[in-house]
Formats: C-alpha cells, sequence, structure tokens
C-alpha cells in the first residue's frame, strides 16, 4: 500500500468489499501515509505493519515480495493473486499456496507455461472495480475545444515509448494530462503536456476524459469503462500497437464488478 | 494478416449489398491482436460495445471513402455506408438500419481521427445535436464553423455557411452527430431537397423543436464537397428552403438568435457561394 497503483488498488478494493459484507479483515503491507491507509483506518479496517497474529480462514497473497508471508501466516485456505506475467510479478511457488489467480487469461497462460502450474489450480478472476465509486453517473462531458486524453500511469521507463506515443501528439486540439508516480524518467513533453502526481480520487480526473489510456490491461481501463470512458490498451514496447477497450457492458459487469469478484473468490 | 474492409463501386466486396452495413467490419475487430504476436487465447473483452453508427453518404470518389474508413477503427463504430441516391435519401436510408442511440453523419471525403469520432459521441451524453468546425479545402483550408442566418441588403433573411462561431445557429451537413430517438422524431431529412440544403433545413427543424446543441471546434480535415449533382439543383433547393421557411419566421429566429449582439451578421454572399 505504499503507492495508489495496481496491485495495491485491487487489494484496497477487495479489503472494503470483504468489510462491507461482515468480513473480519486485516490488510498486512508496507504501508504509506496516503489515502490507501486512512482510508482503511477510517473504516476501522485493521492494518498491520507485521504478519499479522491469529488464524484466517482465508489468506490473499499479492506479490513474490510477500513469499515469506505465506510460510509464517496461519490460515486455512491460502491464495496467490498474480496481477501480471512480469517477472516483478512473478507466482509464490510453495506446497502452502491452495490456489492461484490470474486476473486475466495471458497471465494464466503464462503461469501454465513458464512456472509450471497446473491448469486446474488456476483460477481466471478479472480485477474488481467498485462500480459505485466509478460510476457512469459521473461522466461529464468535456466541453473544452481539445480532446482530452488522460494517462493515469506511474512515470517509469517501462512506459516510456508508450508516454511518449502521447506526448509527441500533443497539441492545442490534444492535451495530455499524466497523473503518476514520477520516478524520475525523461520524456518528451511540450505545453500541452501536463504532468501531476498520482492521485487515489482518479474518478474526478477521468470523469471528462474523452479517451484514458494504459498499457496491457490495466484498472485503468477498468475504471474508465466503469464510467462509460472509453480506454486504449497499448503494448508497452510498441505503443502504435493498440486496441480501444469498451467491452459489452453486461459481460463486463459480470467479471468486474468488486462483487462478482469477491463471490468468485469467496467461492474457490 | 488482417482482413481490411474495402468497398468497391459502393458494393461492400464481402457481402455485395450496395447500400451497405457490412457485418465484416465487426469480424476485423474479433480478430485484431492486442499485444501482437499469435496469440492463443482470447479474452472476453474483445467483443466492443459499439459507440455509435456512423453513416456515411458516399459518391463517386472511392479513394476518398477508402481513405476515411482506413481511419476509423471499426471496433468502436458501426459503419454504414449509403450510395445511389441523393444526401438527404442515402442518409435516411443509413439511419434506418442504425442499431446504437447515437448517429454519426459524415462525408465520405473528410479526414477524422477516432479520437475525434470519440468526442462528438461524448458530447452527445449531453446534448442532442453536434458539429464540429471543418478545414475545408486543399491548399489554404478555411476554417468555417457551421450555418447562420444574415441579413441581406435589401432586408430578406438568407442562410449561409460561417467563418466566426458567434454567427453559427447550428452545425452543417458535412459532419454533425445526433441522438437517435431526436433524429427519428424529427422524421430525418426532407427528401425533396436534392443533394443541397437538406441540413440547412434540418437545423432550423431542430432549432425549432429546440434541440441542445453544440458546435465543437475539432477543425476537421474536409477536402471538398463531392456530391453527384451538388451544384446541378441549386436554385431548386434555394426555392424549397424559402418555400418552407418563410422571410417572417426565418426574421424571427434572426432576431431571436442575434438579439444578444451589437452587431448583427451582415451580407456573406461570397460564402454563400462557396464549395463547401
Amino acid at each position: 500500500m505504499t503507492s495508489i497503483s495496481g496491485s495495491p488498488m485491487y487489494n484496497f478494493t477487495l479489503a472494503l468489499e470483504l468489510h462491507r459484507r461482515g468480513h473480519s479483515v486485516a490488510v498486512y503491507s508496507m504501508f504509506e501515509d496516503n489515502e490507501l491507509q486512512s482510508e482503511l483506518v477510517k473504516r476501522k479496517i485493521m492494518t498491520c505493519y507485521s504478519v499479522p497474529s491469529g488464524r484466517f480462514d482465508l489468506a490473499l497473497i499479492s506479490q513474490p515480495d510477500n513469499a515469506s508471508l505465506v510460510e509464517e501466516i496461519e490460515a486455512d485456505k491460502i491464495i496467490n493473486i498474480v496481477h501480471s506475467e512480469y517477472d516483478c510479478e512473478s507466482p509464490i511457488i510453495s506446497k502452502k499456496i491452495d490456489h492461484y489467480v490470474a486476473i486475466r487469461k495471458s497471465i494464466k497462460d503464462h503461469l501454465i507455461s513458464e512456472h509450471n502450474i497446473p491448469e486446474d489450480n488456476i483460477s481466471i478472476i478479472y480485477n474488481g472495480i467498485d462500480f459505485n465509486r466509478f460510476s457512469k453517473k459521473k461522466k461529464k462531458a468535456n466541453d473544452e475545444d481539445y480532446i482530452k486524453v488522460v494517462i493515469p500511469c506511474t512515470l517509469d521507463l517501462l512506459r516510456k515509448n508508450f508516454i511518449e506515443y502521447y506526448t509527441k501528439k500533443a497539441s492545442d486540439k490534444f492535451r495530455v494530462f499524466l497523473y503518476g508516480t514520477d520516478y524520475g524518467m525523461d520524456f518528451y513533453k511540450n505545453e500541452f503536456v501536463s504532468v501531476n502526481p498520482a492521485v487515489f480520487n482518479i474518478e474526478e480526473k477521468i470523469k471528462d476524459a474523452d479517451l484514458v489510456a494504459g498499457i496491457l490491461l490495466g484498472r485503468v481501463n477498468l475504471e474508465a469503462r466503469a464510467m462509460g470512458i472509453v480506454s486504449t490498451i497499448h503494448n508497452p514496447e510498441r505503443p502504435e500497437d493498440f486496441s480501444y477497450f469498451f467491452p459489452v457492458w453486461e459481460d463486463f459487469e459480470k467479471e468486474h464488478d468488486i462483487k462478482n469478484v469477491v463471490d468468485k473468490l469467496l467461492s474457490l | 494478416m488482417e482482413k481490411k474492409p474495402r468497398i468497391i463501386e459502393g458494393i461492400c466486396e464481402y457481402c455485395g449489398i450496395e447500400a451497405i452495413k457490412c457485418r465484416h467490419f465487426s469480424i476485423v475487430q474479433q480478430e485484431k491482436q492486442v499485444f501482437g504476436g499469435d496469440r492463443s487465447s482470447k479474452e472476453y473483452y474483445t467483443v466492443t460495445e459499439k459507440l455509435a453508427d456512423l453513416i456515411i453518404p458516399h459518391h463517386t470518389n472511392h479513394s476518398d471513402l477508402k481513405n476515411l474508413l482506413e481511419m476509423i477503427d471499426v471496433s468502436l463504430f458501426n459503419i454504414i455506408v449509403c450510395s445511389g441516391q441523393s444526401f438527404g435519401k442515402n442518409c435516411n436510408k443509413g439511419s434506418r438500419v442504425a442499431e446504437t442511440d447515437k448517429i454519426i453523419f459524415l462525408n465520405d471525403d473528410i479526414e477524422i481521427s477516432n479520437e475525434q469520432l470519440i468526442k462528438i459521441v461524448n458530447a452527445l451524453d449531453d446534448y442532442d445535436f453536434v458539429g464540429s468546425t471543418q478545414l475545408a479545402g486543399i491548399e489554404n483550408p478555411l476554417k468555417y464553423w457551421g450555418i447562420g442566418l444574415f441579413k441581406s441588403s435589401d432586408g430578406n433573411i438568407f442562410h449561409s455557411i460561417c467563418l466566426e462561431k458567434e454567427k453559427t445557429i447550428f452545425p452543417s451537413g458535412f459532419l454533425f452527430g445526433i441522438k437517435k430517438k431526436v433524429w427519428q422524431s424529427s422524421g430525418g431529412f426532407d427528401e425533396r431537397f436534392r443533394t443541397g440544403n437538406e441540413d440547412v433545413d434540418f437545423g432550423l427543424k431542430m432549432l425549432a423543436i429546440g434541440a441542445k446543441m453544440k458546435m465543437l471546434d475539432l477543425e476537421v480535415k474536409h477536402k471538398e464537397s463531392q456530391s453527384v449533382d451538388r451544384f446541378k439543383y441549386c436554385e431548386e433547393n434555394e426555392k424549397l428552403i424559402y418555400s418552407l421557411w418563410s422571410q417572417a419566421t426565418l426574421r424571427e429566429i434572426y432576431n431571436s438568435y442575434y438579439e444578444n449582439f451589437s452587431s448583427l451578421p451582415d451580407d456573406d454572399i461570397d460564402l454563400r457561394q462557396s464549395n463547401v
């Protein structure tokens, strides 16, 4: 929970929905003094800086950094959630893991082919979105005489080509608004590129966007779709390779409504 | 290899129908490779909800139409190309097979990006009738807004395309979006017009019903009007528009629209004769 990015937002949304249903929830992470922590505290959800004691019915563990947690925590069932195919988000390989969740199909394929995890031991459960927070009702047409492109993403080398794909197109009629943690990456900017820090209330920044852009299938795509906004999914290495993301609503709701996602996780 | 939709002589080469609602365009989207390479696993989201129906009244210049179709992402839009009849009839015919609740009419000789189309779609959330500025002509293009009403030296009110935002009352027909229910309730274009003034009549109807309008300054490139018989029936079309809209009615619209401006629009006969 140190940054407002994909995996922390996944667990934050999950914790809130489990808490809303009356479950006793403890979130273990390296916390920073940010909205993720304060929102959890405000709702009286336990935030832990060390491995929480006691026995849990279910432990949902993200990211390989938490491999030691698998060995230390006491839980009836341990599920490892894998958020991408990148090495930095590799699955935790341990006999204590009961099941793996891949947040998209391509990750499941990757877990089978690259990590030899049995297919039966992997479920695809997509990212969950809070449809009350990211709602079509909040969408607002951009009345300005330019196309507003919002890019919520970490400003790092992985995304440099993608970011410059847009910033090099920026003009009076095509303005680019970046929101993300800046790791000092140098990239092309002009007067029509606005660079801003990561924000918790990203829905306020994208609600009047004409287009939201992201790489792979990130939360930004899902949050934009939930609000009725078209987004793009780019290949980070070849950003000119992209697809628009605006799936049929019924399919999207079935896969991404956090209520449905929690139902699926609890049924594993 | 990605299958590209192509239009040959106003007929879809896959389905062979002249007034085209080409289903093959959707197939292209489903086969599209998002991340490149041979991706065996298809995700649920490869089927995209269409944002709007694009209706393209097509006339003679096939290369312009092909260029336009190349620019449009078929995953986002239904594309309906209608040819063989007047501008108004082609548009009306296309609109009858539209499936979404937003329709965008666009000339086949424009250059438009998907982002510009999305912006029109978004504006249709809040407005009934949305137009755009155009950069018209190839060499030394002029920027036009929409259509306005002007007073001639003899006191008569006439319509013309406008160079200025303040004089624009409603969008011109080269490109506009409209909510389908508004289009349907209006009855669409009056087919008595013979490729000329349909948009003026339609804009006046929109004013009359109090449609909520918006002009976007998108500066869409427009080659020029290439409609068959575009200038053949000018006199006939002019007679028809002024028989449908009396000077008294036009004067009332003119006065009510411009009453807040200190300097009223003046004669601009040159623009009236332009090729836009």
